[in-house]
């Protein structure tokens, strides 16, 4: 294994060497150059991570990108769970239509489903005008331009990406196993839980995991529904480079941003490595 | 089987579509019994054991237990063990606590689980594997740990999903020995399902034969053997060779049938009247060289071939009117030690069988 796979990493290498040199040239020098700027503008020096603990600006920004992340893949991936979950155990024409149903918004652009969003949320929207038309509130409700719209609008954008890694996992589920539990006096609920939640793990952990990669980047979303009142860390990136521009601050924050995928993508590629194949974890 | 069947399936008709994959199928299977439903893929048998299993519903008909209507009771209020083609162990339990689940499920005391889940794997012995993962153990292991799941919680009836078909011919046979040692040590009432005649005919009291969704016949495995109904079951269940004729004369109990050149006798109390056409089913080994003795079926012909199987030897006897005619025999007293005791190919040859080892065939 060792000589044979070593020597098949080394005609590997050669064989991506024009890739990588291009890769190297147009893609990983100049964001290494941006990211340097965080060292290196205005001072050498770590002046720009120091303000990651003295502004409270920037804290705000931090905080209020987690809580927003965090919320979104919250809500998401138990929305996503529940419509992979139908796909796999319904029919096979009910699994193909809802299949469509769910990829079919991934060709829609996130900015027209913003603008989709504000119609429906915004004052005079269709739902506030609904609602007291119902009489349920008397003033309109302030569901958009806040955390609450931008998180509306992101959840909706990211559950096909939690349904789609759901649903691999659960299509290689074994349903004669919930079926067995049932035969030997598990409850419909009992089944789920003893058997089917447990063995789709790895499916949610996958897909909480690339929600939130995802999230974190969001730009298009938060700049329209918060309506520049809630700032994400993307945006405030492009205000720090494009408006002010201080190039230090925003590339120490796009550092930041690199940084944290990466560590979510090292945790995803396990749950997505073939060599670590979902049984023998489980 | 005097006392009350444990299990009635009356009546059952299951569609899928336009598709009538089990059509009017009863059964009677008394407690303790080892039924098998024997039949190809697609003939319904594992439509028939999801419904009793109670995992789809019968769209007519009924099934009972012990006389009660349990068409409509969910699968977890049967109480049935089942054990899977390709086992179904959850992959995410050790072995002890896939045992253990039926009984987990019921909320039996704890050190009750691990009394139970001790001693089933002492009986499949596999003491000592208790901590480990089902894809840790061997085929055959894993087999024995779906089976002590399965008869865990002492379900009333144990449902038998062709649970030898991914196992190896030695483990098989294994197998087989545990799953009769259990029947009868047990007295549990089991419900096989196979594809497989010699798998059928060896473990079964009694063998359902089903084609195209219905049961075909149903009886002893010798009975299924010596009196096949059709002339499906008598080449599904060993060989036959098939004469096609038209019944000439009754006497009494025998009928006498034309085929060709030949009159063949065959015993058939109330069969096909003079002038009907019938097919007789006569299996290979019945069938023995020289002048007929007694009153059956006498033929000549040229012997084509032999095949030498050790234990036996196969011989292919050209007939005017009927065709090829597979005959059996011992290879003792014959073979190299006995030359000439098996006709050599090219031989004419006179062959005969007794009027009772004829089988009319209703078709």
């Amino acid at each position: 294994m060792s000589t044979t796979g070593s020597s098949n990493v080394r005609t590997g290498l050669l064989q991506a060497t024009p890739a990588l040199l291009l890769l190297g040239a147009f893609y990983i020098f100049p964001v290494l150059r941006v990211l340097s700027l965080g060292f290196l503008d205005p001072t050498p020096g770590l002046g720009n991570y120091e303000l990651l603990w003295t502004s409270s600006g920037i804290r705000t920004v931090l905080m209020a990108t987690a809580r927003i992340c965090l919320i979104t893949t919250a809500i998401s991936v138990p929305l996503g769970y529940a419509v992979a979950y139908v796909i796999t155990t319904g029919s096979s024409r009910m699994r193909a239509l809802m299949l469509y149903a769910v990829l079919l918004p991934l060709w829609v652009s996130a900015l027209v489903r913003s603008f989709v969003w504000v119609t429906l949320l915004q004052r005079r929207g269709l739902l506030n005008q609904f609602l007291q038309w119902l009489g349920v509130i008397h003033e309109p409700l302030p569901l958009i331009w806040n955390e609450f719209g931008v998180i509306v609008g992101m959840v909706h954008y990211m559950i096909p990406y939690a349904v789609l890694p759901l649903l691999a996992t659960m299509a290689s589920i074994d349903l004669r196993l919930v079926q067995a539990a049932r035969g030997m006096g598990a409850s419909k609920g009992m089944a789920f839980r003893q058997v089917f939640l447990p063995l789709s793990v790895p499916g949610i952990a996958a897909a909480a995991i690339l929600v939130l990669i995802l999230t974190f980047g969001f730009y298009t979303t938060p700049a329209i529904l918060g309506g520049g009142r809630t700032t994400m860390i993307a945006q405030y990136i492009t205000t720090q480079i494009l408006v002010l521009p201080r190039w230090g601050v925003g590339a120490m924050l796009a550092t930041v941003l690199v940084a944290v995928t990466i560590v979510l993508l090292a945790i995803l590629s396990r749950f997505f490595d073939p060599s670590h194949s979902r049984t023998e974890r489980s | 089987m005097s006392e009350a069947p444990a299990l009635s399936v009356r009546n059952v008709t299951k569609r899928f579509g336009s598709v009538t994959a089990v059509d009017d199928f009863s059964v009677d299977i008394g407690a303790g019994e080892f039924l098998t439903l024997l039949g190809p893929s697609g003939s319904g048998k594992s439509t028939v054991l999801s419904m009793i299993a109670g995992f789809s519903q019968p769209n007519a008909g009924s099934i009972l237990l012990h006389g009660r209507d349990i068409t409509n009771w969910s699968p977890e209020k049967r109480a049935f063990g089942m054990v899977y083609q390709g086992y179904a162990l959850f992959p995410h339990m050790s072995v002890a606590d896939n045992v253990g689940f039926g009984l987990r499920m019921r909320q039996r005391p704890k050190p009750e689980i691990e009394e139970r889940v001790t001693a089933l794997l002492k009986r499949v012995r596999l003491t000592g594997f208790e901590d480990r993962l089902p894809r840790q153990l061997s085929g055959g292991q894993q087999q024995r740990v779906a089976l002590a799941r399965a008869i865990a919680f002492e379900p009333n009836l144990l449902l038998l999903d062709e649970p030898l078909s991914a196992l190896d011919r030695q483990l098989r046979v294994e197998v087989q020995r545990e799953l009769r040692d259990l029947n009868r040590d047990l007295g549990l009432t089991f419900v096989f399902i196979t594809h497989d005649q010699d798998e059928a005919m060896s473990l079964s009291d009694r063998v359902g034969v089903m084609t195209n969704g219905r049961l075909a016949q149903i009886g002893t495995p010798s009975e299924l053997y010596e009196r096949p109904a059709t002339r499906f079951i008598a080449g599904f269940l060993g060989r036959s060779n098939f004469m096609e004729g038209t019944v000439e004369e009754r006497r009494g109990e025998e009928i006498a049938v034309r085929v060709g050149p030949w009159r063949l006798l065959a015993k058939a109390p109330g069969g096909p009247a003079v002038g009907a056409a019938v097919t007789l089913a006569v299996r290979p080994e019945r069938i023995a060289f020289g002048r007929a003795q007694q009153d059956g079926g006498g033929i000549e012909g040229t012997v084509g071939s032999r095949v030498y199987l050790g234990s036996s030897t196969e011989i292919d006897v050209h007939v005017d009117g009927i065709g090829p005619v597979l005959v059996t025999t011992a290879s003792w007293p014959a073979g190299e030690l006995c030359p000439g005791a098996i006709p050599e190919p090219g031989c004419t040859v006179s062959l005969w069988w007794p009027a009772a080892a004829a089988t009319v065939l209703s078709e």
